[in-house]
């Protein structure tokens, strides 16, 4: 049986955070809130969205031993004037985001265009690195990532998040 | 030390205070408990969530006894 897995969302004060298990979608806005509703919390022009910190949660390895390589990307093209920058990166990475409170100021962890294809390699880690690995139960580092937009962006654009690894049977 | 985290299911939105008591739940909406990824039949989604509605109704039974006895 394959390993089973759900993507995660932390939000909330970093003295008080709530985790969001299996969360039904990757909703950007003025708000930080897991599946917020984007018609509530629309990003203003020339604003930026609240930060996502989000993990991909093995809660069951099944019958595999190892969980590895883990790709994120999105696909689909967002509106002119914004883009969409993630601490991932399969050159750069610079290790575990510790959670923090998520902002709507410009992220200091979101710095890297979010691909628009599937990685070469991996670009979010585990433990830390790019090469570590789950064994058992648990979760990669932190995805972070954030919407930041000019004036003249125009609402309307809605795009897919795609995460990708590879398990060892 | 990690603060406390609290836990939510992104499904039912049911709260819990710890990941095991998540993992363990049966979730509601989608008829399943998150380690198992196989849906369960639609008359136990039903039954699981009837189960939900009867226990909130006996806790408000309870309240009220209480309150007119108080």
């Amino acid at each position: 049986m394959a390993a089973t897995v759900e993507i995660d969302e932390e939000n909330g004060k970093d003295s008080s955070p709530a985790l969001t298990h299996n969360i039904g979608n990757s909703n950007m806005g003025s708000a930080d809130a897991a599946n917020l509703n984007p018609i509530a919390s629309p990003i203003a022009p020339g604003a930026n969205s609240f930060e996502k910190w989000q993990l991909l949660h093995v809660v069951d390895m099944g019958t595999s031993s190892k969980i590895e390589n883990i790709r994120v990307w999105r696909s689909g093209s967002l509106g002119a004037n914004a883009i969409h920058l993630t601490n991932a990166s399969i050159s750069d990475y610079r290790g575990e985001a510790k959670y923090r409170t998520p902002t709507d100021d410009t992220s200091p962890y979101a710095i890297f265009p979010m691909p628009t294809s599937i990685p070469g390699s991996a670009n979010l880690g585990i433990g830390g690195s790019l090469a570590g690995s789950l064994t058992k139960s648990g979760s990669s580092d932190f995805l972070v990532h954030q919407i930041q937009t000019t004036e003249a962006a125009l609402a309307g654009s809605t795009t897919v998040m795609n995460y990708s690894y590879d398990e060892t049977a | 030390m990690r603060t406390k985290v609290k836990h939510i299911c992104g499904q039912c939105e049911e709260s819990f205070s710890s990941e095991l008591a998540y993992l363990k739940h049966l979730c509601p909406a989608s008829g399943r408990t998150p380690r198992n990824l196989e849906t369960l039949s639609p008359k136990t989604k039903v039954a699981s969530v009837l189960e939900k509605k009867i226990l909130a109704a006996v806790q408000m039974a309870r309240v009220a006894k209480k309150q007119y006895n108080a």
